[in-house]
């Protein structure tokens, strides 16, 4: 029985900190919105973030005190592979919401699946590769089963389609496969497919295909209006709740831009502290898996601490135009229950793995 | 346990990457903020005008011409306005506007964007429509510009067009001093480019209200003028007529008519040839109303003398192979009986003595072939060639008011010289400009005139016009008891080169009242049907005028008859 630590306390007043924020965040962007386009009350989606952030509290506590042996066990893993597989093909059976196959439409309540995949799949592959590696397994058995499981979870988010949330999933399996120390030539197999599926990606679908080229030539509409919001904004802000960029000229202020929202409101330090705290949750997910007693728990924090990084700083590159136009949320900040509840449920894994001993 | 080595790594990756997004942000919200801050300035806010109320129109006894009422229009974007609300909003809507609800119903559906249901409304329907409390319904202030005297002195008046900017006459002349300075105030507009979400109105520049005009003009006479217009145009026949009322001593005009005139705030219905100002933008052969420059001139320039005898026998003269006719031999003439029976073939004679260059010199000094001054939009310079590319049949055409065409305008420009002692002066219309709160800000200071021939010559001329009327061609311009003088004129229209047969102008120019007139009266009768010799057309309605003057002005006649 290995010594228990304390719980990182740092990560948890964190984490805190920017769902609060995020909460604070959405309540200025959506209000216009909210009122304007959709007829709702200004404060609709602030208090739907409010409370998707209490049960991503709860969530997030559960999933720090659950025994982490009993998470990694093969069966629960897959069983939750598995479950998450089926969450992601019911909405092919169901009417499509906006065009996708994106939600899952449960009575009372829409879930995002590909939200909870960003979990599953890294927690799955953790475990499969510690299972393997305890049953000293070759390399080849090791891989292609994880590359498959990779693969399928994938192919589904793909064809939602939500080419974001594939590329944040591979993000995942590719960071546990590495730290795994699995040899070069199949992480090469897996990054080489994985940037054809990209390409293939955006060659197939018209509108992904402009973004690039939006990306390279005249700057879009859109990623144009987060410029000008942020830059607006400059180095102190307008002051909380005075964006003017709100005001429908950014297309999405309380999802994708929110970020150019919270800049433009607070300026250039508001900005920085608010990816200074989200660094912060990065680092201490990276500490935590640096200091995780098993492999399982070590791949674990660390698939999911790089997907929360790369999700974030592919949002915030999108932002400032250095990255194609691509609608994935900041994490705890933007607008989207699902999203706060899987991360958080994420960062309650984190959590958990922190507090194991060495 | 993980590798390290390769966490290590990653952790490298993510922290490049991270540094690579903070230094773009501080370069975006840092460095680039200002030209950022311009672009967002841009497209958030932008200047809104809104008008002053236009200044008023008046005469100089105080008679409102032209003035403005406050009204608003109301005005509806359909796409804000939801299915729903519709019927009870075209409910509420129709009385307002003067329609059937079902009228209002179709409007709204007929269209996504912004339109105006009513225009030119009560200012309380204002109140009325800000109770309905409905977006996409809402009311703008605007002005509907009225003429209280309907059709006097229209076409010297001329109108606004439907954006309340002077489209013809003083309203278009002094359109800028009449609109003012529109206010400019910065709004926050939103993304939707609609109305805006938030007015958060800041005034940029205050505006000012625009002043308003006092016209030289008398009321009073603009009737009578406009009255015996009409009454030659009904008796005669005429296509149009015009006249000026001058004082001749500061230029001011006291009536300018044009006929056919139009109500100005119906000038929607007319078509442009009614809204024609006659006494400005008509250029017609002065005929034998020229003929006592021809000898202002030569008296000025010493070829001819106040008492001597004019040949004006022959019935005609002919010059470089061209017979022109006189109306009678009328043999050996003085230069007052010449100008009295106005003969041709004598001032011919005349003109002939001059010497081209300053014939041509004295033609111009007295304003012809160019603008008055008055600053009418359309204002014609008349035809005038100068002496260089003058023929040798020139002179005794420009003797019998040929080869030349003015308007009558600058006839009574020209006349009142003669009355003013040889002294020439601008026309003027415009006594002074008001502010909103009527204090005077441009009061009128008179051009200093020009002389243009010696004293003693204008008085031997005024002498001789007198005989005109006295026993000359314009005895019918007579008023019992008062000493009057003028002078008549028939001019042949000419068009393409040539004359047009049977188409005349009668003119007759006038003074009221000797021996020392302070008034010209110039009456222009275009193309009179019944009979076309100035003599029974111009100079009756001279007459009528100046028997209508000396009773309204109040001026005592020279003698009193038992």
């Amino acid at each position: 029985m290995p010594r228990r630590r304390e719980l990182d306390r740092v990560l948890l007043a964190t984490v805190l900190l920017v769902a609060t924020i995020g909460v604070v965040a959405v309540a200025s962007a959506s209000g216009p919105l909210a009122r304007e386009r959709y007829g709702l009350p200004e404060f609709d989606f602030a208090l739907c973030q409010l409370t998707a952030a209490l049960l991503g509290v709860v969530a997030m506590l559960t999933a720090a005190f659950v025994p982490l042996d009993l998470l990694f066990r093969p069966a629960l893993a897959w069983t939750g592979l598995g479950a998450t597989w089926v969450a992601l093909l019911v909405p092919y059976f169901q009417p499509r919401v906006a065009g996708t196959y994106r939600w899952l439409q449960l009575p009372g309540v829409s879930l995002q699946p590909s939200a909870l995949a960003k979990v599953a799949l890294p927690l799955a592959l953790a475990s499969w590769v510690a299972w393997c590696r305890d049953r000293r397994e070759t390399p080849e058995r090791t891989f292609y089963p994880a590359l498959g499981m990779t693969a399928v979870t994938v192919l589904l988010v793909l064809l939602e389609p939500d080419l974001g949330s594939a590329v944040l999933l591979l993000t995942g399996a590719v960071a546990v496969l590495l730290l795994a120390e699995m040899s070069w030539t199949p992480l090469a197999v897996l990054g080489g497919s994985a940037s054809a599926m990209v390409v293939l990606a955006i060659l197939t679908k018209p509108y992904r295909l402009e973004r690039v080229r939006a990306f390279f030539g005249e700057t879009s509409y859109q990623v144009q209006q987060s410029l000008i919001a942020l830059g607006g904004g400059g180095p102190l802000g307008r002051g909380l709740g005075k964006s003017t960029q709100k005001l429908f000229f950014l297309p999405q202020p309380h999802t994708d831009f929110i970020f150019a929202v919270i800049g433009e409101e607070v300026g250039l330090w508001g900005a920085t502290l608010t990816l200074a705290l989200l660094g912060i949750i990065v680092v201490r997910a990276l500490r935590a898996a640096h200091r995780a007693p098993t492999l399982a728990s070590g791949l674990l924090a660390a698939g999911l601490a790089a997907t929360l990084a790369v999700q974030a700083l592919i949002n915030v590159s999108v932002c400032l135009n250095l990255l194609p136009a691509k609608g994935l949320p900041l994490p705890l900040l933007s607008a989207g229950g699902t999203d706060v509840l899987a991360t958080m449920a994420a960062i309650g894994l984190i959590l958990n793995v922190s507090k194991e001993g060495v | 346990m993980i590798s390290l080595p390769r966490l290590r790594w990653l952790t490298w990756a993510l922290a490049v990457w991270a540094a690579v997004v903070w230094l773009r942000l501080a370069q975006v919200q840092a460095l680039d903020h200002p030209a950022w801050r311009e672009e967002a300035d841009r497209q958030h806010e932008t200047t809104i005008a809104v008008e002053e109320p236009r200044g008023a129109i008046q005469t100089r006894d105080g008679r409102l011409l032209a003035g403005s009422l406050e009204r608003v229009a109301i005005y509806a974007i359909p796409r804000q306005i939801p299915r729903q609300v519709r019927p009870e909003l075209a409910e509420k809507l129709a009385p307002l506007v003067h329609q059937s609800p079902a009228q209002v119903l179709r409007a709204l559906a007929a269209r996504e964007t912004f339109f105006f249901l009513g225009k030119n409304l009560d200012a309380e329907t204002a109140l009325a429509v800000a109770k309905l409390d409905q977006r996409g319904v809402g009311v703008l202030r605007t002005e509907q510009r009225v003429y209280p005297h309907g059709a006097l002195a229209g076409p010297l008046l001329g109108f606004v067009d439907a954006e309340g900017v002077g489209r013809a006459g003083l309203e278009a002349a002094y359109d800028r001093t009449l609109r003012g300075e529109p206010a400019a105030y910065r709004i926050l507009k939103d993304g939707k480019k609609v109305s805006p979400t938030r007015l958060d109105l800041r005034l940029e520049r205050a505006g000012r209200p625009g002043q308003s005009l006092v016209l030289t003009i008398d009321s009073r006479i603009q009737q009578v003028i406009e009255e015996e217009l009409t009454r030659t145009i009904e008796e005669i026949g005429a296509e149009a007529a015009s006249a000026v009322v001058m004082d001749a001593r500061s230029g001011e005009l006291l009536a300018l008519a044009s006929l056919p005139s139009y109500d100005p705030a119906r000038a929607g219905e007319t078509v442009p040839q009614q809204q024609r100002n006659h006494a400005v933008q008509d250029m017609i052969e002065p005929g034998s109303t020229f003929k006592p420059f021809i000898v202002c001139a030569a008296l000025t320039h010493g070829v001819l003398h106040p008492w001597e005898m004019v040949d004006c026998s022959g019935g005609g003269l002919s010059v470089a192979g061209v017979f022109i006719k006189d109306h009678a031999n009328y043999g050996v003439l003085s230069v007052r009986d010449m100008l009295a029976k106005s003969s041709n073939a004598g001032t011919m004679r005349v003109a002939m003595r001059m010497e081209p260059a300053r014939l041509d010199h004295f033609i111009r000094s007295l304003g012809f072939g160019a603008a008055t001054g008055s600053g009418l939009p359309g204002e014609v310079k008349g035809l005038y060639r100068g002496f260089e590319r003058w023929s040798a049949l020139s002179r005794p055409a420009l003797g019998i008011g040929q080869e030349i065409a003015v308007t009558p305008l600058q006839l009574a420009r020209a006349y009142a010289a003669i009355a003013n002692g040889g002294l020439l002066v601008e026309p003027v219309l415009v006594l002074e400009t008001r502010d909103a709160v009527g204090r005077t800000v441009a009061p009128f200071r008179p051009a200093a005139p020009t002389r243009v021939m010696p004293e003693a010559v204008a008085h031997t001329v005024m002498s001789f016009l007198e005989a005109v009327v006295d026993e000359g061609t314009g005895t019918r311009a007579r008023v019992a008891g008062y000493r009057l003088a003028g002078k008549t004129g028939t001019a042949q229209k000419a068009a393409g080169g040539g004359y047009q047969a049977g188409r005349h102008a009668a003119w007759f120019a006038g003074y009221l009242q000797l021996p020392d007139p302070s008034l010209v009266v110039v009456v222009c009768v275009d193309e009179p049907k019944a009979t076309f010799w100035a003599t029974d057309v111009a100079a009756p309605a001279f007459g009528r005028i100046a028997a209508r003057l000396v009773t309204l002005l109040g001026i005592p006649p020279n003698e009193v008859r038992t």
